[in-house]
Parts: C-alpha cells; sequence; structure tokens
C-alpha cells in the first residue's frame, strides 16, 4: 500500500489524482501471488469449468439453414414487417392501381416506374380511369422503408414478409407487375386468405379499410412472428 | 484461377481432373476469408451475422481478414463515394485470385436513396460483383443466404454474374 500512495503523489495514478481518493486494494498491483497462483493452474482450471458449463446449456445460434433448422428458431417476422412488395387485387381480380404516381413520388429512391394505361370497362359498367400498363419496382434500390404503402390513396401496394432474396444479377431485382402479383398469391396464400385478400368471414383483414379502431390495421390475429425462447 | 492454372493438367476436362477440381471446390467454397470493407450501417448487420446468434463460421467464413492479400471473398457493405472508390478498386486488385465479391445492401448495390454526384450507384460499375443482397441493411439472414450463394458458385451450382465494364470507345 505504501507504495501505492507514493504513485498517487507523484502523478502515477490518474483516478487518485483527480478524486483525491486513495486507491483501492483492486488496484493494488504489488501484491504477491501465492504459491498456487503463480503455477497458474487453478486459475486456468477455474476458467475451464466455466467453459464446461457454457457447453451443456442451450445455443444461441439459430438454425437458419440445414435439415435440423427448427421453425421456433428462426426469424418468422410478422405481418407488419417491411418485405419486399405486393400489388393488391379486388374481388373481381383487378389491380387494384390506378397508375397516380403517388407511390413513385413518396419514394426516397425513386425505385418505382409506372406507365399508366387506360382499362376496359368493369363488372359494373363503368370505366376505370386508370391502371399501370409498367409497374417496377427495382428491389435493390428499395430501402424498404414502406412509404409507397402509406402513401397510396387505393390500398394497392403493401409489403410481404419476404426478406431473404439474393441474386447473381442486378436485373434479377427488378421486379415486374407479373411478379408483384405473384408476390400477392403467395403472401395471400402464405396467410390462408384468398386472392384479394378476403377471409372466410368476408372482411379484409390486411386492408385499412376493414379495421376499425384497430391501430394494427387488423394484422393482429395473423402475427406470427416467433422469438427464440431467451431472445 | 489460382491453382488450375499451375497445375497444367488441370486444364482438361478428363475424370480425375473433374474430381480434383471439385475437391479444390469443396476446400474453397468451407474456408472463405471475408475482407469487411465495412462502410456504412450495413457493417453493423455483417458484424451481428459473425455474433454468436447468426455464427457464420458454420459455414467456413469465420476467420475475418483485414488484409486483402490473405482474403478471397469482398464483402461491400456500405456507401461508397468517388473518393472511397480508389480505395476498394485497390482492395480488389490487392486480393489474390480466385476472389469473389459481395455487393451487400442498396447502397452498395445502386447507391440507394443517395442518388447524389458523389455517390457511386453501385460499385460493379467498377469492380465484378458476384452476389447482390438487397435491404436496408439487410437482416443477417440475407447476408447468410448470400455467402450460401457464394458458395454455390463456387461449387458450380450457381453461376457466376456477368461483368461489363463500361468501355470508353476511342474517338
Amino acid at each position: 500500500m505504501s507504495t501505492h500512495t507514493e504513485h498517487a503523489e507523484h502523478g502515477g495514478d490518474i483516478r487518485s489524482i483527480m478524486t483525491g481518493e486513495k486507491p483501492k486494494n483492486g488496484h493494488d498491483a504489488e501484491r504477491k501471488l501465492n504459491f498456487w497462483e503463480r503455477i497458474y493452474l487453478v486459475e486456468i482450471f477455474k476458467g475451464l469449468v466455466n467453459t464446461f458449463k457454457m457447453m451443456f446449456r442451450p445455443s444461441t445460434t439459430i438454425d437458419y439453414v440445414g435439415e435440423k433448422s427448427r421453425e421456433n428458431q428462426r426469424h418468422i417476422p410478422a405481418v407488419g414487417y417491411r418485405g419486399e412488395h405486393y400489388l393488391k387485387v379486388d374481388d373481381s381480380n383487378n389491380i387494384k392501381c390506378v397508375a397516380c404516381f403517388m407511390c413513385s413520388t413518396a419514394c426516397p429512391a425513386e425505385c418505382i416506374t409506372i406507365v399508366g394505361d387506360q382499362t376496359d370497362v368493369d363488372q359494373f359498367g363503368a370505366q376505370r380511369f386508370k391502371a399501370p400498363e409498367v409497374f417496377e419496382i427495382d428491389m435493390l434500390k428499395c430501402i424498404y422503408c414502406g412509404m409507397c404503402v402509406e402513401a397510396c390513396p387505393k390500398d394497392a401496394i403493401a409489403m410481404s414478409t419476404t426478406y431473404n432474396q439474393v441474386g447473381t444479377k442486378r436485373g434479377d431485382f427488378i421486379f415486374d407487375k407479373a411478379r408483384l402479383l405473384k408476390n400477392n398469391d403467395e403472401f395471400m396464400e402464405s396467410l390462408g386468405l384468398a386472392r384479394s385478400g378476403k377471409d372466410k368471414d368476408g372482411r379484409y383483414p390486411l386492408s385499412p379499410d376493414g379495421c376499425g379502431p384497430d391501430v394494427t390495421h387488423g394484422v393482429q390475429p395473423f402475427r406470427q412472428g416467433v422469438r427464440q425462447d431467451g431472445a | 484461377m489460382g491453382l488450375e492454372q499451375m497445375i497444367p493438367s488441370l486444364a482438361g476436362d478428363g475424370f480425375f481432373t473433374t474430381q480434383v477440381n471439385k475437391v479444390i471446390g469443396w476446400a474453397r467454397k468451407n474456408s472463405l476469408w471475408p475482407y469487411p470493407f465495412g462502410t456504412a450501417c450495413c457493417a453493423i448487420e455483417m458484424m451481428a451475422t459473425l455474433n454468436s446468434r447468426y455464427d457464420l463460421s458454420r459455414f467456413g467464413a469465420e476467420v475475418i481478414r483485414f488484409s486483402p492479400r490473405q482474403s478471397d471473398l469482398l464483402i461491400v457493405s456500405g456507401r461508397v463515394v468517388l473518393k472511397m472508390m480508389p480505395v476498394l478498386t485497390e482492395i480488389y486488385q490487392q486480393m489474390g485470385e480466385p476472389k469473389w465479391v459481395i455487393s451487400m445492401g442498396a447502397c452498395a448495390s445502386t447507391g440507394g436513396v443517395f442518388n447524389t454526384y458523389p455517390q457511386i450507384q453501385g460499385v460493379d460499375q467498377f469492380i465484378p460483383v458476384d452476389v447482390y443482397i438487397p435491404g436496408c441493411p439487410p437482416r443477417p439472414e440475407s447476408l447468410i443466404d448470400g455467402v450460401l450463394k457464394i458458395q454455390q458458385i463456387i461449387d458450380g451450382q450457381a453461376e457466376r454474374g456477368e461483368f461489363t465494364r463500361p468501355t470508353v470507345e476511342a474517338n
């Protein structure tokens, strides 16, 4: 201890200078090691006991790929996760989008390309004003912010939970209208809904129109995100 | 590339050489040494991929090398600006053959939201990119998928992306 106080007086310990306190025993580097501490075997064994304890704990690694991959170990995002886009259709399988360019205007990455087109007469005999002839999203440029979904006045674009798409060509990531509609079919099928997003009771649980006061946009019953235990 | 050029008998298509190539490919794909070119938030996800929860070392891509001479997989994760691009090009050229490149995230692949003059609108304008990973940033699972895709490319199950450099025509 005496050596340490001398150090403090000579400005060796910055903490004791700043606080004016004596350094604690734990900082005393001058302590003599006894015999067992000097041969280090006991300390190594103590460390190994900790290592062996950890070996029998359940693994924190998720089984992302492989045959042993378990469903509850993977990240399955909840509905509402912002993955790949899909274009919705209405009950008569017409595309909901009216090519108003709101989404491509709101897009910060400017990754949406729309070319408008006039459509045929719908089932009520009315002329639908517009529909997209070309609707392309560059999935590589997209930052998955969801602003297109918020901007859409017709609830025509939304985001599915698919997020792990990799590819070797840049052109593979430009999703056209057919691919986005295919995304819609796949996503609705995985949720057990009809192609237009209608469930068995005739409601539209994914649509903001049918959600009422529910701030989750009606997606709460579909929440399937599963977290790993203890995560 | 690499070993195939050093052994002349490996250039053929015979049974023996095919088997040797298979063994070489198996060794290569299970010991990828990545060079982390992390310049932005994608690098955080890359670190998360290396952690115990996602554990990239299961796929052999465990040893992160900070020297391009020792690595064979370049993970470009993050924005690359005009001043950084010569550095990245030099790093790519310093890597020994065979080498593969992952372009991770929107910024490295296409420029993302940064449609500005200093931002490189996709590193594939300058270096050949094998696997693109979309996302801003991509989840660690996506990076694992990208590394698995690189393994498929090494194995010959997936095709390598074409690299067409924009050529300057002489007047």
